[in-house]
């Protein structure tokens, strides 16, 4: 049986044509990112007014520089702060959606992943319009009398704006782990008598712990590489990280050698968080966190009670208010000239198209990626590509958006006039941020499919097509429909390159909503609000449920 | 003796009648089909389920009317038995105290229970360094010092499908020491299986469920039932 040779047994020799025949899309790809990567590093080195030889000058310069210093010690601050009290809040938010069952529960659970999605110049946006100077909270206190108060740009509003981002998001990780709690504890602990204190100290916490190590780190790179809030939010140049001074060295000073030196810098700190994050990898279920504790013993006490009350303070005032004051501050305009506005409509033109075309191409490199995974892993081979196709996707956590942006400038500018070809730059870029996502969600599905289905199809001698078209499309098109549908609304959303490269003609909805928070147009700013939300959660829907068919779940 | 008493109660469109008694010190199946309610009987029994109507008494105390853990029951389930980052040890003691906070006497009592079911020296070790059977040991071993603990002596002993998990010859050791265990301790054992032959080698008594209600129950005697009645078992 010369055919069946090879399946049974193993390849353990490499073999570089047989993988490649197999796999060649996953190999161009795989050339195309880590190539892009390399081509950004050398344009920044080039660049950096360190010399190439002396790449470590760059680390001396922090050092003797009091500025890069000071902006280094900030980021590593402010991102520290916001993981440690995003998480914090999170335990007790997370222990409550579980612990209490109420109406109206299973929307509460929407707004949490509402809040991580939404782009977040809209997150900032609804910051403003709760703490801002003409905020909700300086209208109720000047109701008494009081002075306005300014305490929110600085620190404060860049905390403020990451809580609002990611606790949300830590704590439905939390409530995932918790309804992994079997209900037999839930029995032993009613049996053995547990306090509220013990059912935390010996269930709760141990398993929330558990997702502790992944999600920390995560939070701590996205808040390190956080760009439009601290931008936005920092409000000086005392408040400022790496990722907002690479910015401003492009686009103020044009000091080219600065901001290289900066972007490798900035690099060199994300290289060494992702090999923290790569250590930690767990799998992250978002959306199937219900927090169903049923079977857990009904919170009994006094202290358990205030607790409770507190955390819902805090998701009204954390949450709700500068969710719904973006709805608010929209139906209570009375001037709606920004309509009007021929840039309005451009950036709603630019930024659809943008988000479409990079969520296709995300899904296009996925898709190429994964399948080519599991082409070899059909055959048994497994070599360094098979390893890299999954964890491609991480280049872009280590090589942050404007890192790369700023790289790509360097790299282009000979040749092209960049501003004119911006959105282009950005589609690629939003593309790979996307990846990461989209190869999460994606890769458990489709290792499960080749576990179950490769065998059989292969026995039954089904081609690939006819594979794709009977097997693997009916399992694959929900988890495909809710990526393809996050790498557009995350592409929709962002603000992060276009800062570099936009101009009027190339202009987006998440820019046009910079400026006019920028230029005090709160009246523009609260329309502009208003529809980056709407169209994004509508785009967001509108993608999972044509791809993922009539019964896909929003 | 333990003992139901018109014991009723709803769950969803399923109605439970349960009257029946359970002799002291002696093993006591409880057989029948998956979705007849046998664990659920246990569940009442434990106090995780609650009663719409009737009584269980111990010892002619009224229980059915306590919260689970001041109960004299100790329960042990197919599985997650064991907190995943406690030491066996930390796992038994938790049994006697919630708090951790043992008396000298408990401490022993701890100790003895670990060589009791064969695992000395490993009182130290996690779950996760166990395997299947010796898990279950632990959670037997906890069963016992709970029901030996002289400030408060848990004597019942509630066991759902408690093999199942566990290869053949496992299950049989296991079995085996549950016997021996509580002829000696002098434990009070309900055992829920959904494989009677296994339990007309060990228990004393065999009761059928069906439907939510007790339908048959019958005295084993050399491993026997009356011979008629051998149909009913072969379920």
């Amino acid at each position: 049986m010369p055919t069946s040779n090879h399946i049974s047994n193993p390849l353990k020799a490499f073999n570089p044509i047989k993988a490649l025949k197999l796999a060649y899309m996953g190999y161009l790809i795989l050339a195309f990112i880590i190539g892009l990567a390399v081509l950004v590093f050398v344009a920044l080195l080039g660049h950096s007014s360190a010399n190439v030889a002396g790449f470590f000058n760059i680390f001396g310069q922090i050092i003797a520089d009091d500025y890069i210093r000071h902006i280094t010690y900030f980021s590593f601050l402010q991102a520290g702060l916001s993981t440690f009290v995003a998480i914090l809040i999170a335990i007790p938010v997370a222990r409550f959606l579980y612990r209490r069952q109420f109406w109206g529960k299973s929307y509460l659970l929407k707004l949490f992943i509402l809040a991580f999605i939404m782009p977040t110049m809209v997150s900032v946006f609804g910051i403003i319009a709760v703490h801002g100077r003409q905020g909700i909270f300086n209208d109720f206190y000047s109701l008494f009398g009081f002075e306005r108060v300014t305490y929110l740009y600085g620190l404060t509003g860049i905390l403020l704006a990451h809580i609002f981002i990611n606790m949300p998001f830590s704590a439905r990780i939390f409530l995932s782990e918790l309804d992994n709690i079997p209900a037999e504890y839930w029995r032993l602990s009613k049996q053995l008598g547990l306090s509220e204190w013990q059912i935390f100290k010996q269930i709760e916490w141990p398993i929330m712990r558990l997702s502790l190590p992944s999600l920390a780190s995560l939070l701590f790179i996205l808040h390190f590489t956080s760009f439009a809030t601290v931008l936005t939010l920092g409000g000086g140049p005392s408040a400022t990280t790496l990722e907002v001074a690479i910015y401003q060295s492009l686009k103020f000073d044009f000091d080219l050698a600065k901001g290289a030196s900066l972007a490798i810098l900035q690099l060199s700190f994300c290289l060494l968080f992702s090999l923290f994050l790569h250590r930690f990898s767990t799998q992250i279920n978002l959306l199937h966190s219900i927090g169903l504790g049923n079977a857990r013993p009904k919170p009994h006490g006094k202290t358990s009670y205030i607790a409770d009350t507190l955390v819902i303070f805090i998701i009204i005032i954390a949450l709700i208010l500068p969710l719904s004051s973006v709805f608010y501050n929209a139906l209570a305009q009375t001037d709606f000239s920004v309509f009007g506005r021929v840039i309005l409509w451009r950036a709603v033109n630019n930024s659809l198209i943008l988000s479409l075309c990079a969520a296709g191409f995300a899904t296009f490199l996925a898709l190429s990626l994964l399948l080519s995974k599991r082409a070899l892993a059909d055959h048994k081979i497994s070599n360094i590509g098979y390893h890299l196709f999954s964890s491609v996707g991480n280049v872009i956590l280590i090589v942050p958006s404007l890192v790369f942006g700023m790289g790509l400038f360097l790299l282009l500018r000979p040749y092209f006039n960049i501003f004119e070809y911006g959105l282009h730059i950005i589609l690629v870029i939003n593309a790979l941020m996307a990846l990461p996502y989209m190869l999460k969600t994606l890769s458990p599905a489709i290792e499960n499919m080749a576990k179950q289905h490769s065998k059989l199809s292969r026995a039954l001698g089904i081609s690939r097509l006819d594979r794709w078209r009977i097997i693997d499309w009916p399992t694959l098109r929900k988890p495909l429909a809710h990526s393809v549908a996050l790498a557009a609304t995350i592409s929709f959303g962002d603000f992060g390159v276009i800062a570099l490269f936009g101009n009027d003609q190339t202009i987006t909805l998440p820019m046009l909503l910079y400026q006019s928070i920028g230029d005090y147009r709160s009246a523009d700013g609260a329309v502009i609000a208003c529809i980056l939300v709407i169209l994004a959660f509508g785009l967001y829907t509108l993608i999972d449920r044509i791809i993922g068919g009539r019964h896909a779940k929003a | 003796m333990l003992k139901l008493k018109t014991a009723k109660a709803k769950i969803g469109d399923f109605e439970f009648h349960f009257n029946v008694s359970f002799a002291a010190n002696q093993i006591h199946a409880i057989v029948g089909k998956s979705g007849e309610g046998k664990s659920t009987l246990l569940n009442f029994i434990a106090g995780f389920e609650p009663l719409n109507n009737g009584t269980i008494s111990w010892d002619e105390q009224v229980i059915s009317g306590q919260d689970p853990h001041q109960r004299p029951i100790t329960s042990l389930f197919q599985e997650h038995n064991l907190f995943a980052h406690l030491t066996v040890f930390k796992n038994i003691a938790l049994g006697l105290n919630p708090g951790l906070k043992l008396t000298k006497a408990q401490l022993n009592l701890v100790e003895m229970s670990i060589d009791n079911v064969g695992l000395r020296g490993k009182a130290n070790r996690l779950p996760k360094q166990l395997s299947g059977g010796e898990a279950q040991r632990v959670a037997l071993a906890r069963a016992l010092a709970r029901a030996r603990d002289e400030l408060n002596p848990r004597p019942i002993l509630l066991l759902d499908e408690p093999f199942s998990a566990l290869d053949p010859e496992t299950r049989l050791d296991m079995r085996n020491l549950i016997a021996d265990i509580a002829k000696k301790y002098r434990l009070t054992v309900l055992i829920v299986s959904h494989n009677p032959t296994e339990m007309l080698a060990f228990a004393d008594s065999v009761s059928l469920v069906v439907n939510g209600q007790i339908l048959q129950q019958h005295n084993i005697l050399d491993g026997k039932l009356p011979p008629k009645l051998d149909e009913f078992i072969n379920i």
